[in-house]
């Protein structure tokens, strides 16, 4: 059996449970508890430890997918969790005034990771923005990762859509190796 | 057979009318269309914009066939013309006389890429190629986006564009233009070649309060035109061998996707290339990344290098080419 995985990791709220139950072949599963601290003014229950779920190939190969914790107390999990993986999916709300704070702390504490390894940027919660006829900010999150260093993957995307995860998982793989 | 019809520079009411007979009486012949290029342009020429947009046509590169509508008994420059007032049965007999007509400018543009073609295999350094797929931004909307943006831009101030009843207004310092069209209608306006007689850019000095407009950033907006006015072809100031360099990827969730974008932001995004090379390395056809780097250009996610660079070759590393084919293969497939 032949097994591999890819890390979804990003602030809370931000769409990582979502965005693994658009893309995984099996229920996932959620460790989520009642949030009791700042959370709860976002959302009800929280990742308190990790979510799975997971993509069959075929009967020999599988690749796992694993949700980090969003809140910031859980950051020790983080890099342990992205060791061996194929690649880290960034989701962030793009709807809220820090989006380029967020960028910033997750692609740091994801910096030895990236060096080596592929990461892309979904945006999510961009249907918030439109009711209140904001754009996103693409200017700052570019110039962001162009003072980084970075030509990365960063697309719009709806968690809920199976198509917008599909395509960001198309570029975390071209990113790889575009000669497939 | 069908023929695409795109009706220009008629009067609201004689726009519903005609389109109402081509829907209903007219739809064994004919089809309202917004393909990049009809059969047929069918032209209300009583009035300036109808005289321009036949005088255009009828110079044009594009060989699009004109039926003419006019109180006139005869105007010689015409393709097909009927007289007002008319009848929908001239609307029909003309659609076959366009027929024959199409057949044969059908038979000339093949007999003309058959010629083409041989000429290349005795070319086998693109170079023919590449001046058959070259065009002129500046004769298309792409151009006349392109002068407003920079208007803007220099003059720090809102510049409308005008082209019938299409209004975009550009403000560069916030790097957002307003339509007062759906997206999808940008279509149209590549479709055809444009010059400053049929476009109308302006300072803006009153503003639309309009909430039914559509607010679009320009990077998107300038992307968007460039892939619909390139259609696989290059600019002609751009150079094949020339190196550029991808410095942002395009947001291919909500722009559109030319053929083989994934891949060709996966290898330019990764060192500075030059077009021959890339195509080559990525075994595609030139026309996708012709397609690609004209927009990447024009929406500032790209651009030529100055001085030097370098190309850094890359290679594939085989450990997990296969699980990648097959996740990639799933990906597409669901």
């Amino acid at each position: 059996m032949r097994q591999y995985k890819i890390i979804f990791s990003g602030p809370v709220g931000a769409g990582k449970t979502t965005a693994i139950k658009s893309l995984s072949d099996i229920e996932v599963v959620a460790t989520e508890a009642r949030a009791t601290d700042k959370v709860k003014e976002i959302k009800e229950n929280t990742t308190v430890a990790m979510d799975y779920g997971r993509i069959n190939l075929d009967v020999e190969t599988t690749v796992h997918l694993y949700g980090t914790p969003g809140q910031e107390r859980f950051d020790f999990m983080w890099e342990i969790l992205a060791q061996g993986a194929l690649g880290l999916v960034l989701l962030i709300d793009c709807s809220v005034t820090s989006v380029i704070d967020d960028i910033d702390t997750y692609l740091t504490a994801f910096s030895k990771f990236s060096k080596n390894n592929s990461v892309v940027i979904g945006l999510t919660r961009s249907d918030i923005l439109n009711n209140t006829e904001n754009l996103i900010p693409w200017d700052d999150i570019h110039q962001k990762l162009d003072d980084d260093e970075l030509s990365i993957p960063i697309f719009e995307v709806d968690a809920r859509n199976k198509d917008d995860m599909n395509t960001l998982l198309e570029a975390l793989i071209l990113s790889i190796d575009p000669l497939l | 057979m069908l023929l695409s019809v795109q009706l220009l520079a008629m009067s609201p009411s004689s726009q519903k009318t005609l389109a109402g007979f081509i829907k209903t009486k007219g739809k064994n012949h004919l089809v309202l269309s917004d393909d990049l290029m009809p059969d047929v342009l069918i032209i209300d020429i009583d009035n300036t914009q109808g005289q321009q947009y036949l005088s255009h046509y009828q110079n044009s590169e594009t060989k699009l066939i004109t039926l003419s509508l006019s109180q006139q008994a005869d105007i010689p420059a015409s393709v097909i013309q009927i007289q007002k007032p008319f009848t929908g049965v001239e609307i029909l007999r003309s659609a076959e006389k366009i027929k024959e007509l199409k057949t044969a400018y059908d038979l000339e543009k093949n007999k003309a890429l058959q010629k083409s073609a041989i000429n290349e295999e005795s070319a086998p350094d693109n170079k023919l190629k590449s001046i058959a797929l070259s065009y002129d931004p500046s004769t298309t909307f792409q151009g006349m986006l392109r002068k407003a943006i920079q208007l803007s831009d220099k003059k720090n101030t809102p510049v409308l564009i005008s082209i019938q009843q299409y209004r975009i207004e550009i403000y560069a310092d916030k790097n957002t233009a307003r339509l007062n069209f759906a997206k999808k209608r940008l279509r149209t306006l590549c479709q055809f070649p444009l010059t400053d007689q049929l476009c109308d850019i302006t300072k803006i000095t009153t503003f639309s309060e309009n909430s039914d407009n559509t607010t679009i950033a320009l990077p998107e907006l300038s992307w968007e035109v460039a892939i619909l006015c390139s259609r696989g072809r290059l600019p002609k100031n751009m150079a094949t061998d020339a190196l550029y360099q991808l410095k942002k990827w395009p947001n291919l969730t909500r722009w559109s996707q030319p053929e083989s974008a994934m891949k060709i932001a996966g290898l330019w995004s990764k060192s500075p290339d030059n077009i021959n090379n890339m195509a080559q390395q990525l075994a595609i056809p030139i026309e996708h990344v012709y397609s690609f780097i004209t927009a990447a250009i024009d929406s500032n996610l790209a651009q030529q290098c100055n001085g030097i660079a370098e190309v850094i070759p890359f290679k594939t590393e085989k450990n997990n080419s296969a699980l990648f084919r097959k996740l990639l293969n799933r990906l597409k497939r669901a």
